[in-house]
């Protein structure tokens, strides 16, 4: 797991530690995911300036409400449930001002190909592809492939952040790799045309 | 959602790939994922794929900008002026309200390192007074009353939460017993309270409550005088 990442005890302690008034701790936690609820805000809200102001509120959420956590979740699932919360919020109260929402039927198929592109490229361009055809992606691909393979969270998990079956969470990853894997091979093939 | 045939997972098993590339499958299910890579050629090409992407994908991730320093700074000031606290009130340096002070009573008895040396002086204590008292009882004259025993003042139960209960609610639920922390929480969880004769009636209404209450305590009971 990334450096940026706690380990789910220790961060419980942390919040318990909260609850008790330690300011000390509560600025640990929140270098620990400042940064990371603020990318996961900006899945919905692409305005800048509001994403942070919506992670000020997140942290002072978690500030106030670190006594009701009952630590049957991890405590990323919990904080990113808050951060989520008030993400969709602000989307309402200000309209779409997110990244695209297109629904999954609306992504126009590329024909199948036998060999990707993928595999060919060196792992410096591979890493530019893949930023590239990430920000490409509707709002909900990008944040069940960030809760994968950013924060790692297990799918009992992001059932629980996401209120979806479980069942759900794994087909929606697996249509999301679908897609990203989509988008590089277009990148790249237009790459290599021009 | 519709399915498309032609996207749909060959097998139910490719869609816990995600979880078994990054260590997070229940161990049941990372072994028949384990058995199924064994067998099949296509998921083994998938995972292989989706092991290249995961390092580009969390790159991509981690290098995003951060917020400026300035919202951290605006959190803070926010808390500190509102002097708020998410339960009980916060610490101050300065003057200590009487919430504060009964907060900070509780921090010390559940510091571990005064826990002994409360034990050690209750029962010096407790033996004292019953040295002096049988002395006292032997210099008083001959009575026609014969003693029954004296009641106890005082009704003694034991709590064992459950594990993950922080401590504020473990405070507000000693709190709600108007009782009085004598002992614990010792190596085995067990918290001893005190609960004085007036309060001793409703404490059997207050003890099943409390057991019902199965995801907090694990168990609540009278000790044997």
């Amino acid at each position: 797991m990334d450096a940026t990442h706690g380990h789910n005890a220790l961060e419980g302690t942390l919040v318990a530690r909260v609850a008790t008034g330690d300011t000390q701790a509560f600025d640990t936690l929140y270098r620990l995911y400042e940064k990371r609820v603020y990318h996961y805000i900006r899945t919905f809200v692409r305005d800048a300036s509001l994403a942070e102001e919506i992670v000020g509120e997140v942290m002072f959420a978690l500030w106030r409400g670190a006594c009701t956590f009952t630590h049957q979740s991890r405590v990323s699932t919990w904080i990113f449930g808050i951060a989520r919360h008030k993400a969709l919020d602000a989307v309402r109260r200000n309209g779409k001002i997110g990244q695209s929402t297109a629904p999954l039927e609306d992504v126009p198929d590329l024909p199948s190909q036998q060999e990707t592109p993928i595999e060919g490229i060196q792992r410096e361009q591979l890493g530019i592809v893949t930023r590239q055809a990430l920000s490409k992606l509707s709002a909900e691909h990008q944040e069940i492939l960030r809760l994968v393979f950013y924060e790692e969270l297990p799918y009992e998990e992001i059932a629980l952040l996401l209120t979806i079956p479980e069942n759900t969470v794994k087909t929606r990853v697996f249509y999301a790799k679908q897609q990203l894997k989509r988008q590089m091979d277009r990148m790249l093939s237009r790459e290599s045309v021009v | 959602m519709t399915t498309r045939p032609d996207l749909a997972p060959a097998h139910p098993t490719a869609t816990l790939l995600p979880w078994y590339l990054t260590g997070t499958l229940k161990e049941s299910e990372r072994q028949a994922v384990d058995e199924h890579l064994a067998t099949c050629a296509d998921c083994r090409t998938e995972l292989a794929h989706l092991a290249r992407l995961h390092l580009p994908m969390k790159t991509a991730f981690l290098e995003e900008s951060t917020p400026e320093l300035r919202v951290q700074q605006q959190v803070m000031g926010r808390i500190q002026a509102e002097g708020t606290f998410a339960q009980p009130a916060p610490h101050t340096r300065t003057g200590e309200g009487v919430a504060e002070s009964v907060e900070q009573w509780f921090r010390r008895l559940f510091a571990p390192r005064w826990i002994p040396a409360l034990a050690v002086t209750l029962l010096v204590g407790q033996l004292t007074l019953l040295l002096w008292t049988a002395g006292e009882q032997t210099a008083l004259p001959p009575s026609n009353i014969a003693s029954r025993g004296i009641q106890p003042l005082s009704t003694r139960v034991v709590l064992v939460f459950q594990e993950s209960i922080p401590e504020a609610r473990i405070r507000a639920t000693i709190l709600a017993l108007n009782g009085r922390l004598v002992d614990g929480p010792s190596t085995d969880g067990r918290y001893t309270i005190e609960i004085s004769s007036t309060e001793a009636r409703s404490l059997d209404q207050q003890l099943h409550r409390l057991q019902q209450q199965s995801d907090v305590i694990r168990r609540a009971e009278r000790l044997a005088p």
